[in-house]
């Protein structure tokens, strides 16, 4: 099968081709799966985000308005594993209003993570709590801005800056212990 | 403060990071999309178009045995036969005449429009008379007559309309100028397609007198005297002679074709004023009286996202139960020209309760119920859990207004299915639990819409039953925040025909 734009795709699911659905899936599975799981408790629940959010974006791939189409998904998936966090849980994420610790930029934290591998950072993530987490996944990796953490979480855009430093200074800790002897 | 550059300082590193889903991924997903690519009809409109199915059907079956046995048209041979008939009293009338009076009346050319009148005064018991007094005996020999009919005369009858057209006819034909005619349309009891016996040709013309008095006799006293039950519209054209008009025996002015109409006993209102009284009839009118109760269970779901405390349903089975009594009045109306269908509709008044039985999962001590993973780490503290069996019951009184229609499958049983919109409209509500502090979550509004559909049967005389399942509206019902009741009632009815 000769390699099918992304055009041509969305062109076939709107017409609700299952062959062209299929092969939007196998074609975004890996990376979404991989937004999933940096929000997702463990890999059974990012599978099931993954599997509503595909759903999802056959079903509202007719509001999609052009830009980029893996950004409008990316979008979804996180939406969607915020969604799901909600409605698993009774209550919501515990997003403690704490003063931001204030940090400067010289203490290395971010050369320090860089030079982490991708499993590494991964394993340190799962170790936080999940409101820090979440904030720190959407700040650090998916690089949106507190503002828009703050509308997606629902929360203040404060709230959303001392979540990242909480997470920042977590890490920072697990950083000392394997560094340390 | 934290560098802005932060912002996305990882991205790059998970870029090519990714996981494998799993094989099957996608059928899970398939199977999701095939349900929107086949999407199952509403039931909603699935039983509506069964009804209008069925009332295509009842329609046309009804039409074409409505014209099969109800059309009935006098031939024009028919009619020719009919005023041979009456030309051959006429003359045996005069033979009579004769014979009694000495007269021989067939000379007396150009007295013949006396000539009926003169016969009936001397030859029928009947005998309609010039006189108010004689009018007083001819009205009772009709009662008397129609006393006699009405035995046979129950709940069918069949409406005669313009039977012997020919009298005009033979007023213009082949009576000569100035002699009374009779063209009378009657009642009759029960066979559908009794005609009118008026004897051989080769009878006395005493006889068919006697049985054309009789049976006009009859049809008029049956109009008099069984309101109810018959139906009888009489067209004459009587010899100026005869003074009967107290009778309403108005000629008919658009003779049509002889059409029999099987009617039902009809209400109607009497009027009194300075010439008698007159009847209004509401033909197509039937008022009911009555009551039904309804059932359903099984029809509870929680969101434990906006339940209050953790709630478990006790069983699926028993986890709700609801009742519902009415009691109202309600008609039917047949529609003109569609005989076959019915327009219904009628006001009730109702109770509805509500019982709901679950069992509340509460964390003890209480203050848990809002504390996070991380506080009760941080309490040092493991909450128990505590199981509240828990009864709520709810009392909703109500009014519904309901119209709708009705296709009817047996005639004679009034029966068939029929559809109603019905307007909920809450009066009061009683709400009570078992555990102390439950709260309710006050119903969203006063009144409702919803549905009923149903089958109605006429079991005895007057008697009709119904079977009818309706939903009951949620937002009509106060309930415990997080469970929502959606009771699909199925119930019977039993309502007693005041008109």
């Amino acid at each position: 099968m000769k390699a099918i734009s992304t055009q041509q795709l969305l062109e076939g699911c709107l017409r609700k081709d299952p062959r062209y659905q299929r092969v939007l899936y196998e074609r975004y599975a890996r990376p979404m799966l991989t937004i999933c799981l940096r929000y997702a408790g463990d890999r059974m629940e990012a599978e099931d985000v993954l599997q509503h959010a595909f759903v999802k974006i056959f079903r509202a791939l007719e509001t999609y308005k052009g830009g980029s189409f893996e950004g409008w998904m990316k979008r979804i998936f996180i939406r969607e594993s915020i969604n799901q966090y909600h409605s698993r849980k009774r209550k919501p994420i515990d997003y403690t209003d704490e003063s931001p610790a204030m940090m400067n930029a010289s203490d290395g934290f971010a050369d320090a993570v860089s030079q982490l591998s991708s499993g590494e950072i991964m394993k340190m993530l799962e170790k936080l709590p999940r409101g820090s987490r979440m904030v720190f996944t959407l700040f650090a990796i998916e690089g949106y801005g507190h503002a828009e953490i703050a509308e997606m979480l629902d929360i203040s855009e404060g709230t959303s800056k001392s979540q990242y430093s909480r997470a920042r200074m977590l890490l920072r800790n697990q950083l000392l212990h394997i560094t340390s002897p | 403060m934290i560098r802005d550059n932060e912002q996305g300082f990882l991205s790059d590193k998970f870029e090519d990071f990714g996981s494998e889903p799993i094989p099957n991924g996608w059928s899970g997903i398939e199977k999701e999309l095939a349900k929107d690519r086949r999407k199952p009809i509403p039931y909603g409109w699935l039983a509506l178009g069964l009804l209008l199915m069925l009332t295509a059907g009842v329609g046309i079956w009804y039409k074409s045995i409505t014209r099969q046995a109800h059309e009935i048209s006098l031939s024009s041979a028919e009619m020719t036969e009919e005023n041979r008939v009456d030309q051959s009293k006429e003359q045996a009338g005069k033979a009579i005449e004769e014979k009694t009076t000495g007269k021989n009346t067939t000379n007396q050319a150009g007295s013949s429009g006396t000539a009926m009148a003169e016969r009936s005064q001397k030859q029928s018991n009947l005998s309609i008379a010039k006189t108010g007094a004689q009018n007083i005996d001819f009205k009772a020999d009709l009662q008397q007559a129609s006393h006699n009919i009405s035995r046979k005369n129950h709940k069918r009858v069949k409406r005669v309309e313009g039977i012997f057209r020919s009298g005009e006819a033979n007023k213009e034909t082949s009576s000569p100028p100035g002699m009374a005619e009779k063209a009378v349309s009657w009642t009759q009891s029960d066979e559908p397609k009794k005609e009118m016996e008026l004897g051989d040709l080769s009878r006395s013309a005493a006889k068919a007198e006697q049985s054309l008095g009789a049976e006009s006799s009859n049809a008029v006293g049956s109009l008099e005297e069984n309101q109810n039950t018959t139906v009888g519209v009489i067209s004459s054209m009587f010899s100026p002679e005869v003074k009967i008009s107290s009778l309403a025996l108005a000629p008919d002015p658009n003779p049509g074709p002889l059409q029999v109409v099987f009617t039902e006993p009809v209400p109607y209102f009497r009027s009194v004023d300075s010439s008698g009284g007159r009847n209004q009839r509401f033909r197509n009118l039937s008022v009911w009286l009555g009551a039904g109760v309804g059932y359903a269970q099984k029809t509870i779901s929680v969101n434990q996202e906006e339940a209050l405390r953790k709630v478990d349903l006790q069983n699926s089975f028993n986890g709700s139960a609801s009742w519902l009594t009415q009691i109202g009045a309600r008609f039917s109306y047949s529609l003109p020209g569609l005989q076959w269908l019915q327009a219904m509709g009628g006001a009730l008044v109702g109770m509805y309760q509500q019982n709901l039985k679950v069992v509340n999962v509460d964390k003890q001590p209480a203050s848990f119920q809002t504390s996070t993973q991380s506080d009760s780490l941080s309490f040092g503290a493991t909450p128990t859990w505590q199981k509240l069996n828990e009864l709520r019951t709810t009392e909703t009184f109500f009014i519904t207004t309901e119209l709708g229609i009705k296709p009817i499958l047996s005639k004679v049983h009034q029966s068939g299915p029929f559809a109603t919109v019905l307007v909920w409209t809450r009066i009061s509500e009683n709400n009570a639990s078992t555990l102390t502090g439950a709260q309710f979550v006050g119903a969203k509004s006063q009144t409702a819409v919803g549905y009923k559909l149903g089958y109605q049967h006429l079991i005895a005389n007057k008697w009709q039953a119904e079977v009818f399942t309706t939903a009951m509206p949620q937002d009509l019902i106060s309930t415990a925040r997080g469970i929502s009741v959606k009771p699909q009632i199925f119930g019977f009815g039993l309502s007693r025909r005041l008109w």
